[in-house]
């Protein structure tokens, strides 16, 4: 059974917080009509809440696939705020800040080690010490 | 397996009794040859420090005798042959056209597989890119020049169909070594197979070490020499049989494709060169791989920054020379004597003018391209990693000697420990009689002292003792183990051993191959389109452009874990900078209040306590 990190179950939670906003944004712009570009917006908030509700999901639950998607969804946010700040005007610090704890949440050995995504460090074994009585 | 001579027989009986078997790659179009048809093909050149260079003996009227002539020239100049002459458009056009013909004939085309652009990443291709443009700025062997060598030496070939090697016998510290020299007309790793450089002539070299037993040699190693592996290293034990192959007791040698280098295994292999950077920028990029490998704990990726991967392709299925195989070896025997190898200190093709000298033809057996002498000639032993190696036969007695040095010496430590003590123990009832009398102050420092000197050379002389001891111990065992004939561990020397990479495989490999050939400049048009489309977002656009083709690829190559990872990291620390800027003040006053509460803490802690 593999554990998982206090770290992970903290931007688990922050990834469902988002999705929650998202889709609550999106329900709220889809109920309430308008424009086709609105319900474009609307519709495309709709969809990255129920993404980031099924990354927190799988981060809660270390699956695989959950690193890889919640570190694309991270790059790609911190690509975006970046381009913002050095480029454009009006950056989102806190989801910048967000994103790159985010990464640095994911990053160390041992949490891509519990998601699956790196094999664990190679393990010596010390043959010469070994204990002959337990080992056979 | 193992072939032994009589100690008495003749250097050349020697020499082919060991002789190896050399499987070369299928592409290959340039084997070892006499030197003899190959000065006479060439011209001589001399290049003078003021950049001119002049022609000595043009192409036709070079003998080995004019070669080895004495020929005064000032300081710095240099001699070289030029095998091929210069070409003009349409003579390079017609050489392509002639050597696309005799591949055609030979049956010779070369398949590189999934090649050496496809095994890289992006940026490995970015850094061969520029390695490619630094050709420009360097000096190199011009175009179409391996064509024109391959049809030249297909026709001295014709004529002369012997595969030849200059063998040479050297008898040293008890070995009689066997040296292999291979002269190649030219070696067309860069041209023909994607490799690293191109030159006209090429020297190889194997090693065969032989120990004299009861009148018999007996083979105890063997050395290839190779890309990047020096010392030791480069040797292997004759009845090594994890990497070391023999056909009927004859080595072989897997010769890598253009490059000859030689390998023990076939398979292929990557050699890698560093970029042409400034030393600090190779500082920082250390820096950042040491901080991404500890600091961030990814310690397993052993790939090194700003290196370019190469692959020398060693696949043993070409032409094989050698005892038993379709082609045989006629051996030249060469020594101190044979003048062209003594007399010329030249270089044996086109001196190209490379500062980095990796197109530059080398000189002959005996020297560096600088002239001064070369190690492998004049030290067979240290060539390989030898020269602290005893003969097997010698090794025993060796080691007894040293056992009772040391043993001696044991014996000399037992008894300057015994006298040390006894005199510090002097020094320490002197200095406890002198405690309470305060007039004897200066007197117990210099006494203080000289015992403190004293404690210093007993402890010395007491380390020396315990790891002498671990030493007797183990030569001990070492003893036993010889005589009781259990031989040791026949590859204890390597410390790094070429490994043949495994065979690369991508998802779509064909796919990875177009994508590898085409990326860089598909990334370039793109990033034109971008300037003449939208130059005021240019950056922005091409920063995204990058990272789109980055993790395009990995997805491409499997590697999109790490790679979208790096990214990540990257553009985390860049955020983590600007958060810092923007908000000062607030990360200040945050440390502050952190620091404050730790501290709070602490002390309410001590409190309770």
């Amino acid at each position: 059974v593999r554990r998982r990190p206090i770290a992970v179950t903290l931007v688990g939670m922050l990834a469902l917080a988002t999705g929650a906003y998202h889709v609550v944004d999106g329900i709220v712009v889809l109920s309430n009509g308008g424009s086709a570009s609105r319900i474009a917006e609307g519709s495309v908030d709709l969809a990255l809440g129920i993404l980031a509700l099924a990354i927190g999901r799988g981060a809660f639950r270390i699956a695989r696939w959950s690193w890889a998607a919640f570190m694309t969804w991270a790059v790609i946010g911190l690509t975006h705020q970046l381009l913002r700040h050095f480029f454009y005007d009006d950056p989102n610090y806190v989801a910048m800040a967000v994103d790159a704890v985010t990464v640095l949440v994911l990053t160390p050995l041992d949490i891509q080690v519990a998601f699956g995504v790196r094999p664990p460090p190679r393990q010596v074994l010390d043959l010469d010490n070994r204990d002959l009585v337990e080992s056979s | 397996l193992t072939t032994e001579i009589s100690s008495k027989a003749a250097d050349l009986d020697i020499l082919q009794a060991f002789e190896p078997v050399v499987r070369y790659t299928h592409g290959e179009k340039f084997f070892p040859m006499d030197v003899e048809p190959y000065v006479r093909a060439s011209s001589l050149w001399l290049h003078v420090p003021d950049g001119t260079d002049q022609e000595v003996v043009p192409e036709g009227e070079l003998t080995l005798e004019k070669l080895v002539e004495r020929r005064d020239a000032p300081f710095r100049s240099l001699f070289y042959l030029r095998f091929v002459h210069p070409l003009d458009l349409s003579a390079s056009a017609a050489a392509l056209a002639a050597e696309r013909r005799l591949e055609k004939r030979q049956g010779s085309e070369f398949t590189a597989g999934l090649g050496r652009l496809a095994r890289g990443g992006l940026l490995p291709r970015l850094g061969d890119g520029l390695f490619s443009l630094s050709l420009l700025l360097r000096g190199t062997v011009p175009g179409a020049t391996a064509a024109a060598a391959a049809i030249k030496y297909d026709e001295i070939h014709s004529t002369d169909p012997r595969f030849v090697y200059q063998g040479r016998v050297v008898r040293q510290s008890g070995w009689t070594v066997c040296q292999y020299w291979f002269f190649f007309a030219y070696n067309p790793w860069r041209s023909g197979f994607h490799g690293v450089n191109d030159h006209e002539s090429d020297w190889e070299m194997i090693s065969v070490y032989l120990y004299e037993d009861a009148g018999r040699l007996v083979p105890a190693w063997v050395a290839y020499a190779s890309h990047d592996f020096h010392g030791a290293d480069l040797r292997r034990r004759w009845d090594d049989r994890v990497d070391l192959e023999l056909e009927e007791g004859h080595p072989v040698v897997y010769a890598g494709a253009g490059s000859h280098a030689a390998y023990f295994r076939r398979g292929e292999y990557q050699a890698e060169v560093p970029l042409p950077v400034p030393r600090r920028v190779k500082r920082i990029a250390e820096a950042l791989d040491d901080f991404w490998r500890v600091r961030l704990g990814q310690g397993d990726d052993t790939r090194r920054p700003l290196r370019i991967p190469f692959v020398d392709f060693a696949r043993g299925d070409g032409v094989a020379i050698g005892p038993g195989q379709p082609n045989e070896w006629t051996p030249n025997v060469i020594d101190e004597t044979t003048t062209w190898a003594s007399e010329y200190r030249g270089l044996w093709g086109l001196f190209a003018r490379d500062p980095i000298s990796g197109e530059n033809a080398p000189a002959g057996p005996m020297y560096d391209r600088d002239g001064s002498p070369r190690p492998s000639w004049f030290d067979p032993l240290g060539f390989a990693g030898l020269a602290q190696v005893t003969p097997p036969p010698l090794e025993l007695e060796v080691m007894e000697s040293e056992l009772r040095r040391l043993e001696s010496r044991r014996s000399e430590i037992e008894s300057e420990v015994a006298t040390e003590t006894v005199q510090i123990r002097e020094l320490g009832v002197r200095l406890a009689s002198m405690h309470g009398s305060p007039h004897l102050a200066a007197e117990a420092a210099r006494i203080e002292a000289e015992a403190l000197e004293q404690g210093a050379r007993l402890t010395a002389l007491r380390r020396e003792r315990s790891e002498s001891e671990a030493v007797l111990e183990g030569l001990r065992l070492r003893i036993e183990r010889q005589r009781t004939g259990d031989p040791d561990d026949a590859r204890a020397h390597i410390r790094h051993a070429a490994e043949p990479v495994p065979v690369s495989t991508m998802r779509f490999n064909h796919a990875a191959e177009i994508w590898a050939a085409i990326s860089i400049s598909a990334l370039l048009i793109g990033l034109a389109v971008l300037i003449l489309a939208s130059p005021s977002n240019v950056w922005a656009e091409l920063v995204v452009l990058v990272l789109v083709f980055v993790i395009g690829e990995s997805v491409l190559r499997g590697t999109f874990v790490r790679t979208i990872n790096r990214v990540g990291v990257i553009l985390a620390l860049i955020a983590v900078v600007v958060l810092v800027f923007t908000y000062f003040v607030y990360v200040v006053v945050v440390f502050l209040c952190a620091l404050a509460a730790f501290l709070l803490l602490q002390r309410i802690r001590e409190l309770r306590a």
